[in-house]
């Protein structure tokens, strides 16, 4: 009797040690590959998402491209517009410069030929006797 | 002041920047002026076979981007304002001269010049539809007004950070003053070289004398008159415009040096276009009011 109760003892044992054994060894192999690749074809609804992302991802690379572009156009036109109202404020205020020198001649009675009558007319560029920044040759 | 050289639309590009400007931004705004040249010469280049005008000629009708709808439509404007003396559809006289590769590759001799192609070859743009067609075997050059144009849009840039100026090989655009006085530019005379201040607009100079080369014994050179599809030969050698912006000098100065000197200096004068007309015996006219 004896014999019996240590021989189903030691099975019990053995038969727990080997459980063991074999739930460390599936949690190794679970562990070193969680996710077996599948060789079912992928979730057509997964592809279409993909392919979808890939599609939107393209089409703000053209959308940021044009936003880019749009204010580029918008900072020349800005700046082309700055240069015109510089021009308008310069024109005016060489018109105010010159009815200023008028009037004053005239109230000294001097001769208003020697006022700077032409300044508004004057040209964008004359000859100076300075050192050139750069040379405007054939291009 | 600031200055940063490179080199862009096959020739030396010269951006020149108010030294008050904050280092970054300063930094900022060059980058920034570089980077629309760049852009434009991917537009424009007739050299370049990827550049949209290369695509444009080859396909003869395409829908273009606004950049090349503006440049294109411009210049139109411009050979219609200068009654052809400067024409965009040009390019097949330009390759029949030999001019069929950047200037630096153009060989120094070679056999005889193809065909004469005038101007006037008909082109269609519709800025509405963004098309651009082009007629029976035409194509265009920009050559003669691209230049200037990138130095306009670099200079409106670079003309947020400060007073600046952008040379492109001697298209000159400026935006506001060097320290309350004009930009002093260098320009050649018959006799030596003379320097004219700029305070606004554009300066360019267009000549014969440099950039030669021959086929099948004859001299060429890169202005081609529109009339005869051959290269100008007037009694002048060099002209130096300036206009309103760079663009327009830039065809303003290939015009008057197409047209001779007395017909030049006419037209300066007629106009109010301060110009510099240098003659082949180096005779130097300062016509348009430039004094």
């Amino acid at each position: 009797m004896k014999t019996t109760e240590q021989s189903k003892r030691t099975v019990r044992v053995l038969a727990i040690g080997g459980a063991v054994i074999a739930t460390a060894g599936m949690g190794v192999a679970f562990a070193s590959n969680p996710y077996p690749k599948s060789t079912q074809p992928l979730d057509p609804r997964l592809v279409a998402l993909q392919q979808r992302e890939k599609i939107v991802a393209a089409q703000a690379q053209v959308v940021n491209q044009e936003h880019d572009a749009l204010w580029r156009e918008y900072r020349l036109e800005l700046a082309q517009r700055q240069r015109e109202i510089s021009d308008v404020n310069a024109w005016n205020s060489r018109v105010r410069a010159t009815l200023a020198t008028s009037g004053s001649a005239s109230q000294g009675g001097g001769s208003s030929s020697s006022s700077s009558s032409s300044s508004g007319a004057s040209p964008s560029a004359g000859y100076v006797y300075t050192p050139p920044v750069v040379s405007s040759r054939s291009s | 002041m600031l200055r940063r050289e490179f080199r862009a639309m096959g020739t030396d590009v010269e951006l020149l920047l108010d030294p008050a400007v904050d280092a970054a931004e300063a930094d900022a705004a060059l980058d920034e002026a570089a980077r629309e040249i760049a852009r434009i010469e991917k537009v424009a280049s007739r050299f370049d076979r990827d550049s949209e005008l290369s695509r444009l000629n080859a396909a003869g009708t395409m829908e273009v981007s606004p950049d090349l709808m503006r440049l294109i439509t411009l210049a139109l404007q411009m050979r219609d304002a200068t009654a052809g003396r400067f024409d965009p559809t040009v390019h097949a006289a330009m390759v029949a001269a030999g001019y069929d590769r950047t200037l630096d590759e153009v060989p120094a001799d070679g056999p005889a010049p193809g065909v004469a192609q005038p101007g006037g070859g008909e082109v269609h743009a519709d800025p509405q539809q963004g098309m651009v067609t082009l007629g029976m075997g035409v194509a265009l050059d920009l050559g003669g007004i691209a230049k200037g144009w990138a130095a306009d849009r670099a200079a409106d840039l670079l003309g947020m950070a400060g007073s600046c100026l952008v040379s492109m090989g001697g298209d000159i655009a400026v935006r506001g003053s060097l320290d309350g006085e004009p930009w002093p530019i260098e320009v050649q005379h018959g006799d030596g070289t003379a320097v004219i201040g700029l305070t606004r607009g554009g300066m360019a100079t267009s000549g014969t004398d440099r950039r030669r080369w021959r086929r099948g014994g004859e001299d060429m050179h890169h202005v081609i008159d529109p009339a005869t599809g051959r290269p100008s030969r007037t009694d002048l050698v060099r002209v130096t415009a300036i206009a309103e912006d760079a663009a327009h000098a830039e065809v303003w100065a290939t015009a008057l040096l197409v047209s001779g000197a007395d017909a030049a200096a006419h037209e300066a004068d007629r106009m109010g276009m301060p110009a510099v007309l240098v003659a082949a015996d180096g005779h130097t006219t300062s016509a348009g009011g430039l004094a």
